[in-house]
């Protein structure tokens, strides 16, 4: 197991520090000069000059990529161009937002496609299987915040049910916090609900076509034991891998679906840092997202390794 | 449903390439009479905020749609497949590094892949379809990739070389055909979801920049009206649902024709 797991470390570490080579790359090698940006249109040669020793920028890329990945690997992200706040804490300021939007929605999604996904498998052909998979195969289709308009139409203009934007502090009002959640949650939950229904009544369906759960059938045992001893548990093996991508599918959702709500997340943070070239924060903030996105990949792969035992044993999954 | 698929996508990519062209269908006309008016007879899908007919930014945004879906696929499947050919066929360092690059790829997704795109050559249609190729390009390679590895191996392919073939004469003649199947699966199965991320990205502010019709733009615009004009932010993302579910049912199509010939092969 330990060997598995430290391979996948090591993997999932080579690819995070290449991904945060391309970060620093990609706002190194931008047209401009980073030092004239910072230091505004008016200011005068030594004082760009002296930005330009400050953010170290004499020194040669290779030694730049050091001392940055140095700084942001004890939590030092720079500062915004805009006001000068640490990076780091803008971001954490922002983080707990879009983490409590991506939570809702995963949680949302599980709560929605195990059941339908398990309904779909055991009624197969039926009039219910073909709904099901009709309306996920729709909802794959459909503009994630676009979905949110709709729902903001029917349930806040319309029933007047939710509030159509904003965001309550759950420490300040539990009640408000859950209702401002609800609709920007269900929004982003659309498309991972969709997928996972699909793959839930697949990888159900293909188990139930194995040899054990006939013959276990054939010992007469019934259908609830049946699927809850030996289906459920195999399901869900491969089912935890999948929601491991979603979770970082979900990430990236929320960026968009920030916008939809005026949920002050981290999407929203990169969103005005792009209209304001503050370069600092948008290269923090897709560190961050990159480093989240592999580690919950890794966490994945090493609980799938802990259900599996052939995982483990056969080395790194492929692919 | 793969010919339903089709049929509505190629329906619908005559009605925008033609339509401009047959009736008077001007994106940035103002009409100055007629603000947010509901559909009519004369406004189908009624007017926007400027009074401008929402039915000719919708056909016109849905062009632009397939214009960005179409060339991010394309762009993603020459640049994706051409390397994997390469890497695949070569195989050693080059392979290594090649495959390492597209997992660095993999671990952004398409929207933060989109704001870096925008960050680096500027929000517009350049950075969606450049975002957009990206997302698909690490999937084209590795199929690209693992079919040049089992076909290099065959025996057409020794005696092609044997025979004096150079590399590029065999990949292109022999592997490249033998792997165009599964590689045009995959377009498919890409082009509905590059059209969803230029949407996103668009609405985001981050793609096509106003006055120039796009459903996501256009969409970013009409989210203010919801209350009062509901069909102007309804309509163009119903466009969308449309173009999308017919890329969708050409790509499952395209899956099942495949999935067919391999059976029969055994």
């Amino acid at each position: 197991m330990w060997r598995y797991v430290l391979g996948r470390v090591w993997q999932v570490g080579v690819v995070l520090v290449l991904a945060s080579v391309a970060v620093f790359l990609l706002i190194r090698l931008l047209p401009g000069d980073p030092a004239l940006v910072y230091a505004g249109p008016d200011a005068s040669n030594s004082v760009i000059q002296s930005v330009r020793v400050q953010m170290g920028l004499n020194a040669p890329l290779v030694t730049q990529y050091l001392i940055w990945a140095h700084h942001a690997l004890v939590g030092d992200l720079g500062r915004s161009f805009a006001n000068d706040y640490p990076v780091i804490q803008l971001l954490e300021e922002r983080l707990p937002a879009t983490m409590e939007l991506a939570v809702a929605a995963l949680v949302l999604a599980l709560l929605v496609s195990l059941p339908l996904g398990i309904l779909a498998a055991v009624k197969q052909a039926s009039l219910v299987d073909y709904l099901v998979t009709g309306v996920s195969g729709l909802g794959l289709a459909v503009p994630t915040f676009w979905f949110g308009f709709v729902l903001i139409l029917l349930f806040a203009i319309r029933l007047h049910w939710l509030p159509a934007s904003g965001y309550a502090a759950v420490t300040a009002d539990p009640s408000a916090f859950l209702g401002h959640l609800l609709l920007p949650a269900s929004t982003l939950s659309l498309p991972v609900t969709c997928a996972l229904t699909r793959f839930v009544k697949t990888a159900f369906a293909d188990i139930l076509d194995m040899d054990y759960v006939r013959t276990a059938r054939a010992k007469g045992l019934s259908s609830p034991a049946i699927l809850v001893r030996h289906e459920l548990r195999n399901a869900l093996i491969s089912v935890v891998t999948v929601v491991g991508l979603d979770a970082g599918r979900l990430l990236g959702g929320a960026v968009i679906i920030e916008s939809v709500f005026a949920w002050p997340g981290v999407g929203r943070l990169l969103l005005l840092a792009i209209l304001n070239r503050d370069y600092a924060v948008i290269q923090g903030g897709l560190l961050m997202f990159v480093t989240a996105f592999m580690l919950i990949n890794l966490l994945t792969d090493v609980s799938y390794g802990l259900f599996d035992p052939r995982v483990r044993i056969g080395g790194a999954p492929t692919g | 449903m793969a010919l339903a698929g089709a049929s509505v996508l190629a329906a619908l990519a005559m009605i925008v390439i033609v339509a401009p062209l047959v009736f008077a269908l001007d994106p940035t006309a103002i009409h100055r009479q007629h603000i947010l008016e509901a559909p009519s007879g004369r406004f189908p899908f009624g007017t926007d905020q400027l009074g401008r007919d929402v039915l000719a930014r919708v056909v016109a945004g849905a062009r632009v749609s397939l214009l960005v879906g179409g060339t991010a696929v394309l762009l993603g499947g020459v640049v994706g497949v051409a390397s994997g050919l390469l890497t695949g066929y070569a195989g050693g360092v080059a392979d290594a590094i090649v495959m390492r690059v597209w997992d660095v790829v993999l671990a952004f997704p398409g929207a933060l892949l989109g704001i870096a795109a925008a960050t680096a050559i500027g929000p517009g249609m350049a950075s969606v379809i450049a975002a957009g190729a990206l997302t698909g390009l690490p999937y084209f390679s590795r199929l690209a990739r693992a079919s040049a590895f089992v076909e290099r191996e065959r025996e057409y392919v020794l005696a092609a070389r044997s025979l004096g073939a150079r590399p590029g004469w065999i990949l292109t003649r022999h592997i490249l055909r033998n792997a165009l199947a599964p590689i045009l699966v995959q377009a498919s199965n890409l082009v509905g979801q590059a059209i969803l991320l230029e949407a996103a990205l668009s609405y985001l502010g981050l793609g096509i920049q106003p006055p120039n019709p796009s459903l996501g733009t256009m969409l970013s615009e009409a989210q203010t009206f919801l209350g009062i004009a509901p069909w102007y932010p309804m309509l163009p993302g119903l466009m969308l649902v449309v173009l999308v579910i017919s890329a969708n049912f050409l790509a499952e199509g395209a899956n099942a024709a495949l999935s067919r010939r391999r059976a029969r092969r055994g």
